[in-house]
């Protein structure tokens, strides 16, 4: 489904740039749980942006069912972002001025669904991350665990292909992130495809393609 | 529908920020109402004084001589050694004047005095035999002929001693009149003073005044100084609540006048009062004779009126240079209160310019105000603009989120701040301008204070939208 070739990320300018990324390829099928490793500063999450097209990579090819996605525009790349990918972000994920049924209903209406309509869909969205009592809450009013289930329901709300998720459980106690982990299994298991950027070793360790970053290179990819 | 949905995020983000909205609308309703006015007075007195250079009453050219004799030890003085040169004989000179120089319209010689009804004050300010008749003859070197009121300084005692001693030889029918008047037919004392001007009989042509009733004075009221009036319509009014002042007689600083005119209402002023509260009376001429020679003098200052409000700078040139020449350079000097009154206009444009520099000051403190809190709340956004274009948002989404997020406080401040200003506006321009009746706001500054208000931290709220959606998300999403 995606398929990276060689990429490479560098920041700065040309003399004193760093290489976040010195070329990495990567396939993610479609129905896959894939896992990163690797020590901080690593690129994981430089990564992980590339392949939500958060970013554009300067070097390499991105290739979106064999289609490069050089050239496409903003409203092209931000369609394929609403569409086919959710996200999960380590923390402050959500909208801090919309209430959870908001955020979640936000995607929705991104992809043109009228307000009403968005609305009734979220609310049985956080109903199956088990939320829907708390639908009304801002994020302030929810505990760090409870957004980030917010978080993933928002992710599902366009049915994506793939989930990308930048250590979603690094600001949660154990029981509460495997409660999260739990959440995005169960969604892998109904077909959806996972990327998880992870320090856990357990958490890394489930994935069924798991890479080790180092410097901004894969040291290892294990299925 | 992506309008729709960029209003309906503009709104929730703008929600929390209600009392920053009204703080703002409040600026801005200060910043719009000093200038507005500021403007409002300034306009209005500027148009009021604009009116005023139009009126007859600013045409006028007084001319007097340069050191006036306040001292009258050193007028006898001046007298006796016959050295009469300041003491021209002005009103001579006023019909050369007025054929040489073609700006000039008339002249006329006035003086405003304050009568009190009844007998003379106590001060004895006033020659007695003002206004009375037949007091011709008596001229010769050094001695005043007929009475009235001498320039400033001759109010003396020992001058007044002189015209008393003239009056003593005079009997005439007037002052027989005068005294047989019968008691019942004079004016009882309705109010104890009566503002008035001794003038001639050209006093009324140039100030273009018209008779209710009755008539002007005659050539000889003046040469003559028969103790006749012409009432203001205003003051007839006030005396005679009957309306009836024709032909009755009325006593002031000792001196029984018959009115022989009301005029009909008029808007111009003399020296400052309304000629509709003025009690006119023939200004007196008295002369001298003084080396030889014949000097008439009139009592009061003599002015001159120029033809009209752009002919003002020709006329005093050209007196100037005539008198320069007939009595000598310095000798004389001119005063036009069309030149005070344009230097004052003056001011008051930079008065305008002034108020309208601190409206915009206020109007700019109001926008930074504005602009300092549109910017901190896009810097907070900067991870949640990261965010709405990782679910899908486009640069334009976030960009007109933030128009419309910043359109709201910028345009409800800016009604609000417009709304309270016209109120608070129409209020207090009546206080600070109150001869205006019928105060318009102006547009234009009231326009640009507005337009500022709103616009500027309109502009300056999206540039940080702007700016973050050259980005690309992942540097918006990351953590700082
Ligand atoms: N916007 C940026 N500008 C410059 N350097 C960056 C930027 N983002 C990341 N980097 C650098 O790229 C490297 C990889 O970062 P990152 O992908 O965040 O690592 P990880 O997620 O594995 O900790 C780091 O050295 C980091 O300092
Ligand atoms: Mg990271």
């Amino acid at each position: 489904m995606i398929e990276l070739k060689n990429i490479q990320k560098a920041y700065g300018d040309k003399d004193s740039a760093v290489h976040a990324l010195a070329g990495v390829s990567l396939t993610i099928k479609r129905g896959d749980f894939v896992t990163i490793m690797g020590p901080s500063g690593s690129g994981k999450s430089t990564l992980l942006h590339i392949l939500g097209l958060l970013d554009q990579a300067t070097g390499g090819e991105y290739l979106l069912e064999n289609h490069p996605v050089t050239g496409l525009s903003d409203r092209e790349l931000s369609r394929i972002r609403n569409e086919h990918y959710g996200f999960v972000f380590q923390s402050f994920n959500l909208i801090p001025e919309l209430t959870a049924i908001e955020n979640v209903a936000l995607p929705l209406r991104y992809a043109g669904e009228t307000k009403k309509a968005a609305l009734a869909r979220a609310l049985g969205l956080l109903a199956s991350v088990g939320l829907d009592k708390r639908a009304w809450h801002y994020p302030s009013q929810l505990s760090g665990g409870e957004q980030q289930r917010v978080a993933v329901a928002r992710a599902i709300a366009n049915e994506p292909d793939v989930i990308m998720a930048d250590e979603p459980t690094g600001n949660l106690p154990s029981g509460t992130g495997a409660e999260i982990m739990r959440l995005l299994t169960d969604l892998n298991a109904g077909g959806v495809s996972l990327v998880v950027v992870t320090h856990d070793d357990h958490i890394g360790a489930m994935g069924h393609t798991r890479v080790r970053l180092c410097d901004g290179l894969v040291e290892a990819v294990a299925s | 529908m992506k309008a729709r949905l960029a209003a309906y995020l503009a709104r929730r983000f703008a929600k929390g920020k209600l009392s920053e909205l009204m703080l703002m609308a409040l600026g801005v309703a200060v910043a719009v109402f000093t200038s507005a006015t500021a403007a409002n007075a300034t306009i209005a007195s500027r148009d009021e004084g604009r009116r005023l250079l139009e009126t007859p009453d600013y045409l006028q050219i007084q001319v007097a001589p340069a050191m006036m004799m306040r001292d009258s030890d050193e007028a006898i003085e001046r007298l006796d050694s016959e050295e009469t040169v300041p003491l021209v004989p002005l009103v001579d000179l006023a019909d050369r004047l007025l054929t040489e120089v073609p700006a000039l319209s008339g002249s006329f010689s006035a003086q405003r005095v304050n009568f009190t009804v009844g007998e003379a004050s106590a001060r004895g300010q006033q020659f007695p035999g003002a206004g009375l008749p037949g007091l011709g003859g008596l001229a010769g070197p050094g001695g005043f002929e007929g009475g009235g009121l001498p320039p400033e300084g001759f109010g003396d005692p020992a001058l007044a001693e002189v015209a008393e001693a003239m009056l003593a030889d005079s009997s005439t029918p007037a002052m027989d009149a005068a005294v047989t008047q019968e008691p019942s037919s004079l004016t009882p004392p309705l109010v104890e003073r009566v503002p008035g001007a001794r003038v001639d009989a050209s006093f009324f042509d140039s100030f273009r005044l018209r008779l209710a009733s009755g008539g002007f004075f005659s050539a000889d009221d003046i040469t003559k100084r028969n103790s006749v009036l012409v009432a203001g319509h205003a003051l007839a009014a006030t005396l005679y609540a009957d309306g009836l002042a024709l032909g009755r007689n009325i006593r002031l600083d000792g001196v029984t006048y018959t009115i022989i005119g009301v005029l009909q209402p008029s808007q111009a002023n003399f020296d400052g009062r309304a000629i509709d509260d003025l009690a006119f009376v023939p200004n007196t001429r008295f002369s001298f004779v003084a080396g030889g020679r014949a000097v008439s003098f009139s009592a009061g200052q003599l002015t001159f009126m120029a033809k009209d409000a752009a002919s003002v700078d020709a006329a005093l040139a050209g007196i100037q240079s005539f008198l320069d020449r007939e009595i000598g350079a310095g000798a004389m000097r001119l005063s036009s209160r069309r030149a005070e009154l344009t230097e004052r206009l003056g001011v008051q444009d930079t008065l305008f310019w002034t108020a309208f520099f601190l409206a915009a000051v206020c109007v700019l403190v109001a926008a930074l105000n504005l602009m300092n809190s549109a910017a901190t709340h896009a810097v907070k956004r900067r991870r949640t603009l990261g965010m709405l274009r990782a679910i899908g948002a486009t640069r334009a989404d976030t960009i007109l989120a933030a128009l419309y997020e910043n359109a709201i406080p910028a345009g409800g401040g800016m009604l609000a701040g417009l709304a309270l200003a016209v109120i608070l506006a129409r209020r207090s321009a009546g206080l600070l301008v109150p001869w205006t009746t019928n105060l318009v706001l102006p547009l234009l500054p009231g326009l640009f204070a507005a337009l500022a208000a709103a616009l500027v931290p309109l502009a300056v709220g999206i540039i940080p939208a702007v700016f973050f959606s050259h980005s690309a998300p992942a540097n918006l999403v990351r953590p700082e």
